[in-house]
């Protein structure tokens, strides 16, 4: 907190040094407007448009890339098939996907693919190392039980794989954020926080651009913060320790 | 009855078993040997989890338990769910309680398996074996780590627990075997290495 706080007034500082509004506006400024957004009813509709479409991308990719690994950590054809795609998709500037999007989709659902996109190879990735590092002697006591697949995968995959899969959460959830308001900007679909980003650019309105940013940081670092809790907690309470 | 046959297993430069056979009855078999004699590869081709090169397994039945060397317990989850991983819907409460509480371990079943003691793991891994109601029952120095007064309860419990089954204990003690199996075998004996 005192490390935010000292960069705040670095901030500050440098604003009044330079004392060029447009150019770089002052935090004092910034929360000013975004108390002026906080009163304003578009702003929350912008921000509802918004979540809802990187969250349910977010959801999607999520689901397919956890999907997917399991997948590929049982059928080595379909981890070889899938390799060039992820690279694929990981090594391709995010600006080339959203032109691309816009030609086969409407603006208005370009966040929902972009972050789709951005999330299921780091998802896809995580798991499936995190899949290969299961204990091969707790997999030899399974066979050796005969415990079925899903509960072999419930009760020793699961645990092996909590690490990678909150890494992957925690990735994942900011880079959906940045890729999918990124995707907003560039398609500006109407009553998104993109075009709100985009209007403060070309209005060159510096304090809605600093307070339309944090806005995106806080509600991004908020869904971190709690995705990340809930899947904690969700884990205390399945291993019985809880 | 369980039958090894003319078991074969060479790794890269080393032949480890040759021609083993060995009939397994019902009752505790006792297999000794020195260290690096083969044993526990020869266990491993009776649970399945090796080929050999040469020789069949026969009459392996449906349900078998095996204590491993090591623990093989899952260290983030409870001792309950430990168990309730190879029970499945067989699990009890009181069966778990009660067998626990034969091998001395009271309350331990909302610990989680990675805080016990090393002991207590190695009691907890043989209950997950004695609860599972198998025909066939392998164990693999099963009471390694066990404080003495401990490894006599313990083996008391095994005792009663083999009552029907086929069990296959491997040791270096041989008071273990002398107190608990019908027959032991050496494997320097039947391995037909030269």
């Amino acid at each position: 907190m005192a490390a935010v706080l000292f960069w705040v007034l670095i901030w500050q500082a440098a604003a009044m040094a330079l004392h060029q509004p447009l150019l770089l506006s002052s935090p004092v400024r910034v929360v000013q407007r975004l108390f002026v957004l906080l009163r304003d009813a578009a702003f929350y509709r912008a921000v509802g448009f918004t979540l809802v479409r990187i969250m349910g991308g977010f959801a999607l990719g999520f689901v397919l890339g956890a999907a997917l690994a399991v997948l590929s950590s049982r059928v080595r054809t379909v981890e070889y098939l899938l390799r060039p795609l992820v690279v694929t998709v990981k090594s391709v500037p995010v600006a080339s996907f959203i032109i691309l999007a816009l030609i086969w989709l409407s603006a208005r659902h370009l966040s929902v693919f972009i972050s789709f996109l951005m999330v299921l190879p780091i998802v896809y990735q995580n798991l499936l190392e995190g899949l290969k590092a299961t204990d091969r002697q707790l997999l030899e006591m399974a066979r050796v039980y005969r415990v079925p697949w899903a509960r072999r995968l419930v009760y020793i995959h699961l645990p092996c794989v909590k690490p990678y899969l909150l890494s992957a959460l925690s990735l994942s959830l900011g880079m959906s954020w940045k890729s999918g308001v990124a995707a907003e900007v560039i398609g500006i679909p109407m009553g998104s926080v993109g075009e709100q980003l985009y209007q403060a650019k070309v209005y060159l309105d510096a304090s809605g651009l600093f307070a339309w940013t944090l806005v995106i940081v806080c509600i991004s670092a908020a869904f971190e913060k709690a995705a990340l809790a809930l899947v904690r907690y969700a884990f205390a309470r399945w291993e019985g320790l809880k | 009855m369980i039958e090894l046959a003319g078991i074969s297993k060479r790794y890269p430069g080393k032949d480890v078993l040759k021609n083993v056979s060995l009939r397994l009855d019902e009752g505790i078999t006792c297999l000794m040997g020195a260290s690096g004699a083969g044993k526990t590869t020869l266990l491993r081709i009776l649970l399945g989890l090796e080929t050999a090169d040469a020789g069949q397994v026969l009459h392996v039945p449906p349900r078998v338990a095996a204590v491993f060397q090591e623990d093989r317990l899952v260290e983030s989850l409870t001792v309950r769910k430990n168990l309730q991983l190879t029970l499945g819907g067989e699990y009890s409460e009181a069966r778990a309680n009660a067998c626990l509480v034969e091998l001395g371990l009271d309350n331990v079943l909302d610990s989680a398996a990675g805080t016990l003691s090393g002991g207590m793991k190695r009691r907890v891994a043989l209950s997950r074996a004695l609860l599972h109601d198998a025909q066939l029952l392998v164990m693999d120095e099963p009471f390694k780590g066990l404080d003495e007064a401990m490894k006599w309860r313990v083996m008391d419990a095994v005792k009663r627990h083999a009552d029907g089954k086929t069990v296959l204990l491997v040791t270096h003690a041989a008071e273990e075997g002398a107190y608990l199996a019908a027959r032991t075998v050496r494997l320097e004996e039947i391995n037909r290495l030269i």
